[in-house]
């Protein structure tokens, strides 16, 4: 689809009027209620974890660089750095992106000074280790297996090297927090790690961790949005059964539907049929 | 109870071990289990049987060594489709290690079917593009856009390519990858030029691709080393999918033994346990 | 907006092998470069994060409006059409969608910002090729440490250096002096192996993680672990062949394995993806509207940089 056609400008324009809408009203102190994510509530566990065993914790963006999901991810990792800088405990970032790196850096750097203690951070615990798949997985591997970490985060694109760092992870004895936007990883991740946030939970992560109002007002807003395209799928099933039914089989031809119906609904079942594309 | 609790937690590198075993074996030893050919592997088939003469195909990839085993069946039985056919197909990789790996291939294929690099295949080589100008370009003017392949030579020049001008002279694009993708082709190819895509991913990848297949988005998937498999038997030549899947089938089989093995024995355990007390 | 511009910017950002101009302008683009980073790191702390903000909704808005306005094909059918939606449209719009449908530069599925399309997404490989360096560097960095402090991973941080100087050599003897077999070496024998050996892994970790994950302890465990039984017979010979004796066509013939398998996926599986899909779709959309706008509390935004 190379262009909006009026059915995506529109829903779209709405999806986001939604989304800034309860982000200014949680700004104006709007009370927002967001459930209880088990995954992410773990984050503390896992952080503690390693600092009662005095081990590292070992952090994975995925593989790809700069995107929404790569940004979403830095801002998870910001929460861990803040968290473990409390508690004195050292974070290695495992890179695949030199993009990602800088942002990675910058994002340590912060959380460190946020803290009170840029004394703590060490450059060279934000690793860029290679752009290849396997390369980086071995690398990875070879990070973990060599610090004995004693927590591991996953949340980003992870593709194929995904069970193999959740896989290495358990047999260091870590616990694990995973969390991707790519489904086909999911079952690899539930399988291997502790706990696993599951497809839009991982966009909540920032705000269910920092219950900062723009983020949390975001959050109810994606939940309205949802409720939006729920109603559009629901609407488009019957405009398209309609459609159908009415004048598009021969039984409602038979029956003289397409005769009945007002031009309004038409129009609708027009609106929600419409083709995608330019 | 000691042996329920045994079989309830193997050590691992006694699977590893068995593992190693099963999958060796069916490369010693010949044989052929039976193949039932998946809807989703017969759209494939089916779309580049009907790819009209006068039309190119295009095999877009990522797939590097490491996928070698999934990727390179499913490669080698759509090169060998479209020899056969006589479609001269465009290979377009989106990595460098695909772009040897694929080229290398086809000039395997091609000795085999009497076949010659520019007059039925080209290599467009490597491209660092973002996707959505290419396919932009490849819409307006696609030897413009390409202008050459990978040996630098004018794609105008070469036999395979007379003719096509835009990207509605292309009948079919198959997407072979180990990290999905299919997304943007399906944005910037199908919803906009209409052109057919086939989608060949890892199997860890699969599950993504019904989506699309269901809302018609691909004509259809060719799901890991078992959809090469599936297409060797389409077009009857025993390549190194029907080969390997039979290894597959015993690592599969392995898991399912392994699996059932740890529940029996902690079902039989809890039973045990239940009676005791 | 002016189309005049795209023709001069579009023949400047267009690769031209072998010109004769080529040193100069690489040379003019590297001084232009270095005085902007410059310019950038001279840039009084409070005006850092407006230049930012700008930067950012900036090409936010460049993306939103080249996606949302209409192309040329969509204003020529408005305002062709007789229906009296598009007459309105025509009435409220005309202003607009006439001189894009007059417009001869443009193909049919473009608006006047597509011209820049190319040019922008060139700029933004530009950006990601200074960062190809910016990795070598770190990696450089990090292994060099490595082996001067003798650290745990000392051994095979020199397996770096040997590795880079080794295709450094191979790569040059393969383009300047015509031998590529060490190359080959370098790639097809140990690259690629190395490769394939590390994807190869995943068999042996998901036999022990699926025999670890599988136990049916609960209702949904047991359902996930006979969804997952069931997939993975359908993709395997053997479970073609464990319900062969089943017919090929009629009622029964649907409890032939390989067709469940194809239930499983094509259905509950394709509908759950979906669902998680709309979901991450919206989450990428609220994340993506707060990073353009803004409004990101996240430590790359917050504080004054």
């Amino acid at each position: 689809m190379k262009h909006a056609n009026l059915s995506v400008a529109l829903i779209e324009f709405i999806l986001c009027f939604l989304i800034l809408y309860k982000i200014v009203s949680a700004r104006r102190g709007a009370e927002l209620f967001i459930r209880k994510i088990p995954g992410l509530q773990a984050i503390d566990e896992a952080v503690g974890r390693a600092t009662e065993m005095g081990r590292a914790i070992f952090y994975s963006p995925g593989i790809q660089g700069l995107n929404i999901v790569g940004l979403q991810s830095m801002s998870i990792l910001s929460h861990i750095l803040r968290l473990a800088a409390k508690f004195r405990t050292r974070v290695i970032v495992a890179l695949a992106d030199a993009v990602l790196f800088t942002i990675a850096q910058e994002v340590a750097r912060e959380a460190y000074t946020h803290e009170g203690t840029p004394e703590l951070y060490e450059p060279q615990d934000i690793q860029f280790l290679s752009d290849q798949q396997f390369a980086y997985a071995s690398a990875s591997v070879g990070v973990m297996t060599r610090e004995r970490v004693a927590s591991c985060f996953y949340f980003g694109n992870f593709f194929a090297e995904s069970l193999i760092l959740a896989e290495t992870g358990h047999h260091v004895g870590a616990i694990q927090v995973a969390g991707t936007p790519e489904t086909a990883q999911l079952p690899f991740f539930i399988a291997a790690c502790d706990y696993t946030i599951i497809g839009d939970e991982y966009y909540a992560g920032s705000a269910y961790l920092s219950k900062e109002p723009t983020l949390l007002g975001s959050l109810v807003g994606q939940d309205w949005a949802k409720l939006v395209l729920i109603a559009c799928v629901v609407l488009g099933v019957i405009s398209v059964t309609v459609a159908g039914i009415s004048g598009g089989t021969a039984l409602g031809a038979q029956l003289g539907l397409d005769r009945h119906w007002p031009a309004a609904l038409l129009k609708v079942v027009e609106f929600f049929s419409l083709p995608v594309g330019g | 109870m000691k042996y329920l609790l045994a079989i309830q937690t193997i050590d691992r590198r006694i699977m590893y071990l068995l593992l190693v075993v099963v999958v060796a074996i069916p490369m010693f030893v010949r044989f052929q289990m039976p193949t039932v050919v998946n809807p989703e592997v017969q759209g494939v088939y089916d779309t580049v049987e009907h790819i009209p003469h006068g039309q190119i195909a295009i095999l877009t990839g990522d797939w590097g060594a490491g996928t070698i085993a999934e990727s390179q069946p499913q490669t080698a039985a759509l090169m060998t489709h479209l020899f056969r056919r006589n479609i001269p197909f465009a290979i377009l990789p989106f990595a460098p290690q695909t772009s040897t790996l694929m080229e290398n291939l086809a000039e395997k294929i091609a000795q085999k079917e009497g076949k010659k690099y520019g007059d039925d295949w080209v290599n467009w080589g490597w491209r660092v593009v973002p996707l959505p100008s290419f396919f932009k370009g490849l819409g307006k003017n696609l030897p413009a856009t390409v202008k050459q392949d990978y040996k630098g030579v004018p794609i105008e020049k070469l036999k395979a390519m007379r003719g096509i001008k835009t990207i509605r002279d292309v009948g079919f694009i198959a997407h072979i990858t180990p990290v999905g993708g299919i997304s943007d082709l399906i944005a910037f190819a199908h919803e906009a030029y209409g052109v057919p895509l086939g989608y060949a991913p890892t199997a860890v990848m699969v599950a993504q691709g019904y989506d699309p297949l269901d809302a018609n988005q691909i004509v259809g998937m060719l799901p890991g080393m078992v959809g090469a498999a599936q297409y060797e038997k389409l077009l009857g030549i025993p390549g190194n999918g029907l080969r390997w899947s039979n290894s597959l089938s015993f690592a599969e089989l392995l898991m399912i033994g392994l699996v059932v093995l740890a529940n029996a024995g902690y079902f039989l355990s809890r039973a045990a346990k239940g009676a005791s007390s | 907006m002016s189309t005049g511009l795209a023709l001069p910017l579009g023949a400047f950002f267009q690769a031209q092998p072998n010109h004769k101009l080529n040193a100069l302008y690489i040379a003019g683009c590297l001084f232009a470069g270095g005085l902007f980073i410059a310019l950038l790191t001279q840039t009084p702390k409070r005006f850092r994060k407006p230049l930012i903000v700008s930067a950012t909704f900036i090409a936010g808005l460049y993306f939103s409006l080249e996606f949302l306005l209409p192309p040329k094909a969509t204003a020529e059918t408005v305002l062709a059409s007789h229906s009296p939606w598009n007459r309105t449209m025509s009435a409220l719009f005309g202003w607009f969608l006439r001189p894009l449908a007059s417009n001869s530069r443009l193909a049919p599925d473009e608006n006047w910002l597509s011209l820049y399309l190319e040019n922008v997404n060139t700029v933004w490989q530009v950006i990601g090729a200074f960062t190809f360096a910016l990795g070598l560097w770190n990696l450089i960095h990090l292994h060099f440490r490595n082996v001067v402090h003798v650290t745990k991973g000392a051994f095979a941080s020199s397996f770096f250096f040997l590795g880079l100087a080794f295709m450094i050599f191979a790569g040059y003897l393969k383009q300047f002096s015509g031998i590529p077999d060490l190359f080959a070496f370098a790639t097809s024998g140990l690259f690629f192996q190395l490769d394939a050996a590390m994807f190869s892994l995943i068999a042996f970790f998901i036999i022990s993680a699926a025999y670890r994950a599988f136990r049916i302890r609960s209702f949904e465990a047991s359902i996930m672990m006979a969804a997952a039984l069931l997939v993975m017979l359908s993709q395997i010979p053997v479970g073609a062949w464990l319900t062969s004796w089943l017919p090929d066509h009629g009622l029964l013939s649907n409890l032939r394995i390989e067709r469940v398998g194809q239930w499983v996926l094509r259905q509950p599986n394709a509908a759950a993806q979906r669902g998680i899909n709309f979901g991450l779709a919206v989450g990428m959309l609220a994340t993506g509207l707060r990073i353009w706008l803004s409004l990101e509390r996240g430590s790359y935004f917050e504080r004054d940089v």
